[in-house]
């Protein structure tokens, strides 16, 4: 094999197969499928009772929060660190799958089923809050993008770390981290530094400054996952 | 370290230590014994398996010294060596799922890590460290691999299955550790691999089972083309099941060989000491054992004329045995360690 056709080749090889990395997504969706079965009861049952009115919104939001927390420490913990913990990465990395597949349906598998509370919460209070304008007054839309914003970040980071230290401390340790650490300098602290304040209340209001933030935490969202793709390409032993 | 084994090479693997790679008492190629092809006796095997070139990883705490390997295709290399002692490494590089600091991998005529997916699909891998999904069944694992793997031959696994007395909707949870073994060697061979790497698969299996699945191995391999490399610290597995040797500890291939040609080559020889001096300056001593007036010598390097050469030096010779494949692996290694 000349030079040439060896570096095209290999070349060819390193971009990410489509095919294996479906392959991989579904063997994840149907290993997770209980888990995605009660996400969406949760999700669904959550976003019934939030539109309740009195007490009972109040219990559909805890619900829909818990199903957040608990996705934040489960995916991580079974889908990614699952599998190396049960051994069964060797298994999976026997096969025709190049490392990046692997890590590129690792992130996505999750990713999506991470959406699926997600979104049914962004439809639902969507809904909710178009439905009842005094709810809308006292939380508004712009609010609750913000909030799902920083929930779709801190999920991203934690599985980039997950997917990257493949180490159970490390990530557990960082969730802990950015939930009290991360929470507390976005309630108390950023909301005293001038800029950033106005730059929220104006969000809120509905001004431009609200793309503004929903762009910047996409991009700092994917910038995680980037990462974690990138560092996964460079990693010299994959088990 | 006399290493002149490591220049030693069987006609289907070929094994050597580079000069300059740092390897203490590195024989030239001059130096080498009359009878043994070298590596430039036989030039490079035509169309290997897998050719290694150089290949050196490092850790912190341990480094797989450069290294040169080849086998040729349709042969079965056993791996001997002790926990740590580099097996799962090599053969891990071999798979691509390790990629080394230095050297040239190369797989069924396919450069690694750059084309690990095309290479990984004519492969069968099974390591002791690997699992299969436990609350999954068999035929899950079936139906999924297939998708996945474009050669996958439905036929042959089912009568795998068959043969291997597994029950396909059974979990694999639900299994014992030898059935487990069992299952992940039929996800391995129904892919048809050219090449099966088998990294110590026996470990943890009673007797009994070991055997078992060894017998099931030998029956699958007897009618097949395809090579093998089979890693063990168990040198009765290997003993039974290769068709080539080789030895490594410590992160160093210590020797390769044909299995018969290995077995041939070593012998422990009881001698009473004669008078006449020098007494075993001789290269192809590699163990010194006395016992007052008698010595036990080991050499890896013996020929029918050896116990005639000393009687002409005076000695008495006693008994010559041939030696188990794990005792030449014994005195390897002990040679190795004691820098001999």
């Amino acid at each position: 094999m000349n030079e040439t056709s060896t570096g095209t080749m290999a070349a060819a090889s390193n971009i990410v197969s489509r095919d294996q990395v479906l392959r991989l997504i579904a063997k994840d969706f149907h290993l997770s499928r209980k888990a995605i079965f009660w996400i969406s009861i949760g999700s669904v049952l959550g976003l019934i009772l939030a539109a309740m009115p009195g007490q009972m919104a109040m219990v559909g939001i805890t619900l829909i929060l818990n199903v957040f927390i608990a996705l934040l420490f489960y995916l991580p913990l079974s889908s990614v660190l699952g599998e190396v913990t049960e051994q069964t990465l060797p298994f999976v990395l026997s096969l025709p799958v190049a490392p990046t597949d692997y890590t590129v349906a690792k992130l996505l598998s999750n990713l999506l089923i991470y959406l699926i509370p997600w979104t049914a919460v962004a439809v639902g209070a969507g809904i909710v809050l178009r439905r009842s304008p005094a709810l809308a007054q006292q939380l508004p839309g712009e609010l609750v993008a913000i909030v799902l914003g920083i929930v779709f970040v801190v999920f991203c980071t934690v599985l980039s770390i997950a997917v990257c230290s493949r180490s159970t401390g490390w990530t557990v340790g960082l969730i802990v981290v950015l939930m009290v650490v991360g929470g507390n300098f976005i309630s108390m602290i950023l909301p005293r530094v001038p800029l950033m304040r106005g730059l929220f209340e104006r969000a809120v209001a509905g001004g431009p400054e609200l793309a503004i933030i929903l762009g910047g935490q996409l991009v700092l969202a994917l910038s995680m996952l980037a990462i974690a793709v990138v560092r996964e390409t460079r990693r010299s032993s994959f088990l | 370290m006399r290493d002149e084994a490591l220049q030693l090479v069987g006609p289907g693997i070929q094994s050597d230590e580079s000069p300059g790679h740092g390897n203490p008492g590195h024989r030239k190629p001059g130096h080498r014994k009359p009878g043994h092809e070298t590596r430039e006796n036989l030039g490079s095997v035509v169309d290997p398996t897998f050719r290694l070139r150089g290949v050196e990883k490092a850790y912190r705490h341990f480094r797989l010294a450069p290294l040169d390997l080849e086998l040729e295709s349709g042969t079965i290399l056993g791996l001997i060596g002790p926990n740590g002692a580099g097996k799962s490494t090599l053969l891990r590089i071999l798979m691509g799922l390790i990629r080394p600091d230095a050297g040239e991998v190369e797989v069924l005529g396919r450069r690694l890590p750059e084309f690990g997916r095309e290479v990984k699909g004519e492969i069968g891998f099974v390591s002791e460290d690997m699992r299969l999904y436990g609350g999954e069944t068999l035929r899950w694992h079936i139906d999924w691999i297939r998708t996945v793997i474009p050669r996958w031959d439905e036929s042959y696994a089912r009568k795998l299955v068959e043969r291997f007395g597994l029950v396909l909707d059974q979990k694999i949870k639900g299994l014992s550790h030898g059935q487990r073994v069992k299952a992940t060697l039929l996800l391995a061979l129904a892919r048809r691999p050219r090449l099966l790497v088998l990294d110590e698969p026996t470990t943890g299996l009673d007797p009994i089972v070991r055997r078992e699945v060894l017998d099931e191995l030998l029956q699958v391999l007897r009618d097949e083309s395809r090579s093998v490399v089979f890693s063990s610290h168990n040198t009765g597995d290997v003993e039974r099941i290769s068709d080539y040797i080789a030895f490594i500890d410590s992160g160093q291939l210590l020797e390769s060989d044909e299995k018969e040609s290995l077995l041939d080559r070593w012998r422990r020889i009881r001698v009473r000491v004669g008078s006449r001096q020098p007494v075993f300056e001789n290269d192809r001593v590699t163990l010194i054992e006395e016992d007052g007036g008698l010595v036990r010598l080991t050499t890896g390097s013996f020929h029918p004329d050896y116990a005639g050469e000393l009687a002409d030096c005076g000695h008495e010779v006693l008994e010559v045995d041939r030696m188990s494949l794990e005792e030449i692996f014994l005195s390897r290694v002990e040679m190795n360690r004691q820098g001999a």
